[in-house]
């Protein structure tokens, strides 16, 4: 039947129904590009986790170098102090003191309660700050300053209170940071009615604050310009709360990217072998990279580490089939020696920097190995030796929280990973001793040893699987210490690697 | 499983789910492949990078409108993609453009013979005469979509259909030869 018809209607009727079978070669490339694809990710996917880990790495060492330098904060006290007393009078400084009683009391109830309940305490607690505010006003304070400053320190005290983990820290540092910065923030305003002072103060203010790189910086250095105080005593906080801040980022990356994982995991194939928990021992070789922990006369000895055990429980998420979160608690006991050294009994002795001495050690007087020379020498004058050589031993326990990001290179029965990531070390044994001829005489413990300190860790694990649920772990692993001691040591800088095996359980 | 379980799935990249998903939508998605390119070998070559998109970009699909809707316009743009930027076309006169009537036997003119024809059409008429003919789009949308002007849109279109009707006339002249897609 021949019609005259508009060409588009022809065609619109013809293809309405269209339909055409490719041919299975189609899927097979698709199949195939896919595949591809991921291999292609497995590169930028590791660069990206070893970034991480560098940028911590970093973020903890320079955090670490502020931690341990007592220097700035001694010289801003110092000079600071007696400008404070001379100015201001005894009712302002009573003042000062109530307010400081009241910001702690405030903060304790903090960490028994609920985030929510802490955020509207900090709400509710906004009224008194501000009643204080208008007091020291009215006393001739610029409000904009101090305001800066509690500001400051209600950010602080946000980023201190969502770190649960850290209690022992937290009580000392709510009573510290609000009673520095009143302090401080008094004394600055008065060095800057001088106006030959404030020219200096500032210039060194803006190379203090251009040192540090975090955007709540950013927020301190542009109230800088404004109020061009406060910083000096906020740079102390900063490089506390930086360290805690850091934490507080890597916590919540990692509890976002679970919760994240938590809303998509509703299909009951793809729950299914998310959680692993194991348990974990290794013998642990601790090393070090130079220095010495208990006296820079000990730097260039030569150091022998001892192999302890270091054991504990992990639990790790499997956020894909590529990547998990692992965590844990570990107990980690080291020991190192420190040989070629000289002790000998002695009324005054001198004492070694990183020691506390207990009531044995006190009149035992070490040093590095004494030259024969020297020896003869006091041997004419004592009328008789009584120097021994020997090598002192450092032992140390810790109590180890890593977090860490695990990346699968092979899933199969004999699986591959790689691990990167951070522990938190809390001392729980502290001992130097001296060892000679197979005795040991322990003279007390490390003063330079800080109680938390940090770890980069690297490893690579190797788990065999004996069934789909229970695996076998096998996982060599370096772990450079961050900040372990202060520098009022030999600038000690150490490691430890341990061969982690254990057998673990995924459900 | 149903449509929604298995876009869930697919979100999360399993790879059942994807090839269930090729297995529903293969024909669907082909035909339209088809239309838009200028043979069956690079019709397959647009179905499967249209499928490697959808399965990457799969977890944008937020159940606004029909998936089946959102599968297509993937592949229409991946056609698009493909064929837009290949050639260049002169202004036509707007004189050219009108409709165009054709007498025809309709039960004579095989599919496969039309559907050869669109593919033998130069690179932008055949986009052009596809998304407007075929797929509904106004003339504005597809200026926006190749990124040419609404005029060049709409002369393109009256030589796609010129060229077309010369086709299917010499066609009744000349005994249609088999024709075949492959």
């Amino acid at each position: 039947m021949k019609e005259r018809k508009n060409i588009d209607r022809l065609f619109q009727e013809k293809f309405k129904d269209f339909e055409a079978h490719p041919s299975d070669q189609v899927w097979e490339n698709i199949a195939r590009a896919k595949a591809i694809k991921k291999d292609r990710k497995v590169v930028p996917l590791w660069l990206r986790l070893g970034g991480i880990a560098a940028a911590l790495a970093i973020l903890f060492a320079v955090g670490n170098t502020f931690w341990n330098s007592p220097d700035i904060e001694s010289q801003v006290v110092e000079t600071e102090i007696p400008v404070q007393t001379e100015n201001f009078d005894s009712n302002n400084t009573s003042e000062d003191s109530a307010t400081k009683n009241e910001i702690p009391e405030v903060i304790k109830q903090q960490p028994s309660q609920q985030l929510a309940d802490q955020l509207a305490n900090e709400k509710t607690t906004d009224p008194s700050n501000k009643n204080r505010l208008t007091q020291n006003a009215s006393k001739g304070v610029n409000s904009n300053k101090s305001s800066n400053t509690q500001h400051y320190a209600a950010i602080s005290q946000k980023l201190q209170s969502t770190t649960k983990n850290t209690p022992l820290e937290r009580d000392q540092k709510y009573t510290e940071t609000p009673s520095n910065s009143e302090n401080t923030t008094n004394s600055t305003e008065v060095a800057f009615s001088t106006p030959s002072d404030t020219k200096t103060k500032k210039t060194l203010e803006e190379n203090d604050g251009s040192l540090i790189i975090d955007p709540s910086q950013l927020d301190v250095k542009s109230a800088t310009n404004k109020t061009q105080d406060a910083i000096a005593q906020q740079e102390d906080e900063v490089t506390e709360s930086e360290e805690k801040k850091s934490l507080v980022e890597v916590a919540e990356a990692l509890k976002n990217a679970e919760a994240d994982e938590a809303i998509t995991q509703v299909d009951e194939n793809s729950t299914r072998d998310r959680w692993n928990i194991g348990a974990v021992a290794a013998p642990v070789y601790y090393g070090d990279f130079g220095g010495s922990g208990i006296d820079p006369q000990f730097k260039d000895n030569a150091k022998s580490g001892d192999v302890n055990l270091s054991y504990g429980v992990q639990v790790s998420y499997a956020v894909s089939n590529k990547l998990k979160f692992r965590t844990g608690v570990n107990n980690v006991d080291l020991s190192y020696g420190t040989n070629d050294i000289s002790f000998s009994p002695d009324i005054a002795a001198n004492k070694l920097a990183g020691v506390a001495y207990n009531s044995n050690g006190k009149f035992l007087s070490v040093t590095d190995r004494v030259s024969p020379q020297e020896l003869a020498q006091s041997d004419f004058q004592g009328g008789g030796s009584n120097v021994s050589d020997g090598s002192i031993n450092q032992r140390i326990g810790y109590i180890e929280v890593p977090v860490e990001a695990v990346y699968v290179i092979s899933d199969k029965r004999l699986g591959v990973e790689l691990v990167g990531g951070v522990s938190t070390l809390f001392v729980n044994d502290n001992e130097i001793a001296i060892e000679s001829g197979g005795l040991r005489t322990p003279i007390g413990e490390s003063s330079s040893l800080n109680d938390i300190s940090f770890t980069t860790n690297v490893g690579v694990g190797l788990n065999y699987k004996v069934t789909e649920s229970v695996l076998i772990n096998l996982e060599p692993s370096l772990k450079y210490q961050l900040n372990a001691f202060d520098n009022s040591a030999g600038d000690f800088k150490p490691y430890y690697v341990g061969i982690y095996t254990g057998v673990s359980y995924r459900f | 499983m149903s449509l929604d379980q298995l876009i869930k799935n697919c979100k999360r990249n399993n790879a059942k789910a994807q090839e269930e998903l090729y297995k529903r939508y293969a024909s669907t998605l082909f035909s339209i492949c088809l239309k838009y390119s200028p043979n069956y070998a690079d019709a397959e070559d647009t179905l499967q990078d249209s499928f490697i998109v959808i399965f990457d970009k799969v977890g944008q699909f937020k159940g606004k409108g029909s998936f089946e809707g959102w599968l297509k316009r993937v592949t229409i743009n991946t056609a698009l993609q493909r064929y837009r930027k290949q050639s260049v076309f002169g202004i036509t006169n707007e004189e050219n453009i009108r409709e165009v009537d054709i007498e025809v036997d309709e039960e004579s003119i095989p599919l496969d013979f039309l559907l050869r024809i669109i593919q033998e059409l130069p690179d932008r008429y055949r986009l052009v005469f596809n998304l407007y003919v075929l797929d509904g789009y106004s003339h504005k949308e597809i200026a926006n979509m190749l990124e040419i002007s609404e005029g060049t849109s709409k002369s393109n279109l009256a030589r796609a259909r010129n060229i077309l009707k010369d086709k299917i006339e010499a066609s009744k002249i000349e005994p249609l030869r088999h024709t075949q897609t492959r």
